[in-house]
């Protein structure tokens, strides 16, 4: 018996259009031109402080980011003899950052930890938005207070890390001069930074599959047990994004450390001997007083910052989307 | 079905009696503690703090270790770290509030908040002189600054919630790369492309151009976080019933987010409020109220803060805690009020 | 298809005590010591105010299967999470009654419950291996938990695990392997062995085939039927078929509009052929659930 079933190809698939209405139209225009506004922001920054500052990195060369020397001098001709080099600024930059996450970070870690899976939940809810407040306080008031506050319990942490560790290169001072080092300035840098990383964390903490805790918990685990096998291998990308987005905050950091670090362009890699800075506070600190030409090497200095900050935080917010998405 | 009279439990909740031995052991430290500085040459509040957690953790453990074995001693180790980390987080807080009001509190007076700098100087006595042209630049900047802002961010957000178009992927990663932007950089942008070549000196529009670079990151994220949470069936019932998208927008989702929207603003205002690098380079100097945006130096709270502190002597300073506290006052303030409107419902009439 | 034990054909009175019943079982030589069995004694269990569960009495004759059967809704699982102290992890939870494992109260003041557990392993509804450890390590994840010192070999401890399970042939060339690249069938097993490696006396599985194929369902069926010669398994399924393959006895759960009972408990073929309820009649039938 043949089968009286016809074989029929699909029919192809109808394109799907309209007409807009005129309002539609020009609706749509408006929000697509308003959107690349964020593009020509970020353009214009990174290109006018290039363009400005072009001399500066034309005269200097290369040497104007590794060279630590940064003088402009007026010679016997009235005409200004510079030499301007960065090599201070991003050592400084690096040194203080590095403190703070090296403190910040494993806080945080710690607090989000607490938060998440030890605090019950009334108490939790209160600390979040203690967290959230401190997120919102102004980086003058961290400076304040780092110098006034702060500043002689540093040096007398400063004076007692020397005491026991000073064997150690970096934390050896050439003479006691504990006051407004950058280990202060990094402990301010730490407090600040807090806010955002603990955050990242506890978000991402708090997406701990339950499956995977019960899991766990099933086998016999104690709480740090489950802590060690399924939470901390979950997050540890989300926490290292929060990290990351924290040093973004601690690489442009300026009146806070300003406030509390002796600004001297010299590399210092003493962290425990009272002076320092970073790029953020050097220009602040020379932009008063600065000639023409020494303007626009303190602008070709902000371009360094600004492509500094930019490539961290575009790798941070990349790493922290991808562990939110793939939730590992 | 019968009716229970069987009384709910909660075995594995710790009992007053559970709870005794550690107080008593936290107590034990404390004594312990106190001892021990008072016999040893160490000394400071740091002392009294390590040795506290030292004897408490440790004989949490103990007590962990006599009743339930090893494991249990470690997770006691753990969450006693843990703690201590969070108390540590948290501490700064406390001194930071703590310290801003006692410090502030003297150099307030009633004059204060109507008095400018021109009558007196940072080292004048603390009953003269006062904020008010730093409170009025403040709130200058703020009106400005969401001025240019809000539309170029609520424009953005609806692009990529309602829009959706190829390049949304695009522009929400570089929304999300000029939340980084150091408030240094953004200042000394307008710096360079506005006053560093022309005749235009430091003026409230200039820092306000500033200020709205830093503000529309945080706006156009909190905005857009906010029109994601507005149903869906809302747009599909204004689109259903034949209205275009713009009017669907502007009538139905809007208005339905509008109290997140309003979150949003406050948001980014408490962001701006407080930054003080972009105003050193574009505010110009002002010690009294300068009511013309657009030329001539003006004052703000955070200026002031930074003065008192540059200045370096006990009233110069004295006069920053004051400056700071007025200043706190008001971010808390949008705090709280971005809070209480975040989590008020759109009432449907 | 594996011989059931041989039950008395006579009808013993209507009791919640097994315990003679099981005596009749046929015990293999040289199976690991059973215990005494699982019991719940009056287990009552709320959320919040909420009365979930009600006056559930049940005896789990060591090296037996028991099978939970209801409609959904009707409280079985959390009947089940009281047997190993999981309910206690929602928040509003509270119980009443008793668990008593070997005799002893496991919700007894001063009970070190991260030892009850490795007493009473569970396997889920959804498998959840351990994805940042390789098929190994998630085998053995319960020692390191544990911080069990295993005094024989550590591999022969894996294989014996997976052999049990029904795993072994499949994955022992790729132990190093991550555990995510396995199917679902066996990554219920892999959780299946790594349940097995602390050497628990009774094992609760909550619904385990029921996001498999039936396929990996047969095979976890076999598993469970091996199983039981050294273990006592509690088994929770809305499957009656399955309750009807695998267990030796059943009980019947129902949450008639107010909190969920246990109606009916007996011998797995007295329950589905001449159960005694009419409401089990009519579950088992297929009229309701």
């Amino acid at each position: 018996m043949t089968s009286t079933l016809i074989e029929r190809p699909l029919p192809e698939k109808r394109a799907l259009t309209t007409k807009p209405r005129p309002s539609d139209v020009a609706f749509r225009s408006v929000l697509n031109v308003m959107s690349y506004s964020s593009l020509l922001i970020l353009a214009a920054i990174g290109g006018f402080l290039a363009f400005r500052g072009f001399g500066a990195f034309k005269e200097n060369g290369f040497g104007f980011i590794t060279h630590a020397e940064w003088s402009s001098l007026v010679g016997d001709n009235g005409k200004e003899i510079s030499s301007f080099g960065m090599g201070a600024m991003i050592t400084g930059t690096l040194i203080i950052s590095t403190i703070a996450l090296v403190i910040g970070v494993p806080l945080s870690v710690l607090t989000a930890l607490f938060l998440t899976f030890y605090a019950p939940e009334r108490l939790k809810r209160a600390l979040v938005t203690v967290v959230d407040l401190m997120a919102s306080f102004p980086s003058i008031l961290y400076g304040l207070w780092g110098f006034i506050v702060l500043a002689p319990m540093a040096t007398y942490w400063a004076k007692l890390v020397f005491k026991y560790l000073g064997w150690i290169p970096f934390l050896s001072v050439p003479s006691p001069a504990f006051d407004r080092s950058p280990f202060l300035a990094g402990i301010v840098l730490s407090i600040m930074i807090i806010p955002i990383v603990t955050s990242v964390s506890r978000e991402i903490f708090a997406q701990t599959p339950l499956e995977r805790i019960q899991a766990a918990y099933a086998l016999g685990a104690t709480r740090w047990g489950m802590i060690r096998a399924v939470a901390l291998p979950f997050g540890a990308s989300g926490v290292v994004g929060g990290a990351m987005l924290g040093l973004g905050r601690a690489l442009g950091e300026t009146v806070a450390v300003y406030s509390v670090l002796n600004i001297v362009f010299k590399i210092n890699w003493h962290v425990l001997y009272g002076f320092g800075g970073n790029i953020a506070s050097m220009i602040v600190q020379k932009f008063g007083e600065a000639s023409f030409t020494e303007k626009k090497a303190l602008l070709a200095a902000g371009f360094v910052l600004f492509v500094m900050t930019l490539l961290v935080n575009m790798a941070a917010n990349a790493v922290v989307q991808r562990a939110v998405k793939s939730g590992k | 079905m019968t009716t229970t009279t069987v009384a709910p439990r909660k075995p594995w909740k710790a009992t007053k009696a559970d709870l005794y031995p550690v107080f008593g052991a936290l107590a034990l430290a404390a004594i312990l503690d106190y001892a021990v500085v008072a016999v040893t040459p160490m000394k400071g509040k740091l002392a009294y703090v390590l040795l506290f957690f030292i004897f408490g953790a440790g004989f949490q453990m103990a007590l962990k270790w006599r009743a339930l074995g090893r494991r249990a001693a470690v997770d006691s180790l753990a969450a006693s770290v843990a703690i201590a980390g969070a108390v540590i987080a948290f501490t700064p807080v406390i001194s930071l509030l703590l310290t801003t009001i006692v410090k502030g509190a003297k150099g307030i007076y009633p004059g204060f908040f109507y008095h400018d700098m021109s009558v007196a100087n940072y080292q004048s006595p603390l009953n003269q002189g006062g904020v008010v042209q730093a409170i009025v630049g403040t709130l200058y900047l703020i009106i400005l600054a969401t001025a240019i802002s809000l539309p170029l961010s609520i424009l953005t957000a609806l692009y990529l919630t309602e829009i959706r178009g190829k390049a949304s992927g695009f522009i929400q990663f570089l929304v999300q790369a000029m939340s980084g932007i150091p408030s240094v950089v953004a200042g000394i942008f307008i710096y360079s492309a506005l006053l560093l070549t022309t005749s235009l000196r430091g003026s409230t529009i200039m820092a306000a151009l500033a200020l709205a670079i830093l503000m529309i990151p945080t706006v156009t994220r909190t905005a857009q976080e906010v029109l994601l949470l507005v149903p869906q069936d809302l747009r599909e019932a204004g689109l259903a019933l034949g209205a275009t998208q713009w009017k669907t927008v502007a009538t139905i989702v809007v208005p339905a987010a509008r109290n997140g929207l309003i979150t949003a603003v406050i948001l980014g205002v408490a962001r701006i409020a407080g930054e003080t690098a972009p105003l050193l380079f574009t505010l110009g100097v002002s010690n009294k109220i300068n009511w013309n945006p657009f030329s001539g130096g003006q004052s703000a709270l955070p200026y002031y803060v930074w003065s008192g502190l540059g200045d370096g002597t006990e009233l110069g300073i004295d006069r920053a805690w004051s400056g700071i506290l007025v200043l706190l006052m008001l971010v808390l303030t949008l705090f709280v009020v971005a809070r209480v409107f975040g989590t008020r419902k759109v009432k449907i009439k | 298809m594996e011989t059931r034990a041989k039950m008395s054909t006579e009808n013993s009175p209507q009791t919640n005590s097994l315990a003679g019943v099981a005596a009749a079982r046929v015990r293999e030589p040289g199976t690991a010591p059973l215990g005494s069995g699982l019991e719940a004694r009056g287990v009552h269990a709320w959320f919040g105010s909420h009365l979930a569960l009600e006056n559930v009495s049940l005896d789990f004759a060591a090296g037996t299967v028991t099978a939970l059967i209801g409609p959904s809704g009707c409280g079985k699982s959390t009947f089940i999470r009281t047997l190993n102290r999981m309910h206690e992890f929602i928040p509003s939870a509270a119980m009443a009654g008793e668990v008593l494992l070997d005799g002893k109260d496991i919700y007894a003041a001063g009970t070190d419950v991260t030892r009850v557990r490795l007493q009473i392993g569970m396997v889920f509804q959804k498998p959840n291996p351990f994805p940042s450890m390789t098929i190994g390590e998630n085998v053995l994840a319960g020692l390191k938990l544990a911080q069990i010192k295993h005094d024989g070999n550590k591999d022969d401890l894996l294989e014996e695990c997976l052999t049990r399970a029904g795993l072994w042939n499949e994955v022992k060339d790729r132990l190093g392997a991550h555990a995510g690249g396995l199917s679902g069938g066996q990554q219920q097993r892999l959780c299946i062995a790594r349940s097995l490696a602390v050497n628990p006396k009774v094992l609760l599985m909550d619904e385990p085939c029921s996001a498999l194929d039936p396929g990996s369902t047969l095979r976890i069926e076999d598993t469970i039927s091996q199983l039981s010669k050294t273990m006592t398994i509690v088994i929770v399924t809305h499957n009656m078929q399955q309750a009807a393959r695998v267990s030796d006895y059943t009980a019947f759960f129902l949450a008639d509009g107010g909190p969920g009972q246990m109606i009916e408990v007996g011998p797995t073929n007295e329950m589905f052929s001449r159960p005694k309820d009419q409401r089990t009649e009519n579950y088992v039938s297929g009229r309701f659930g």
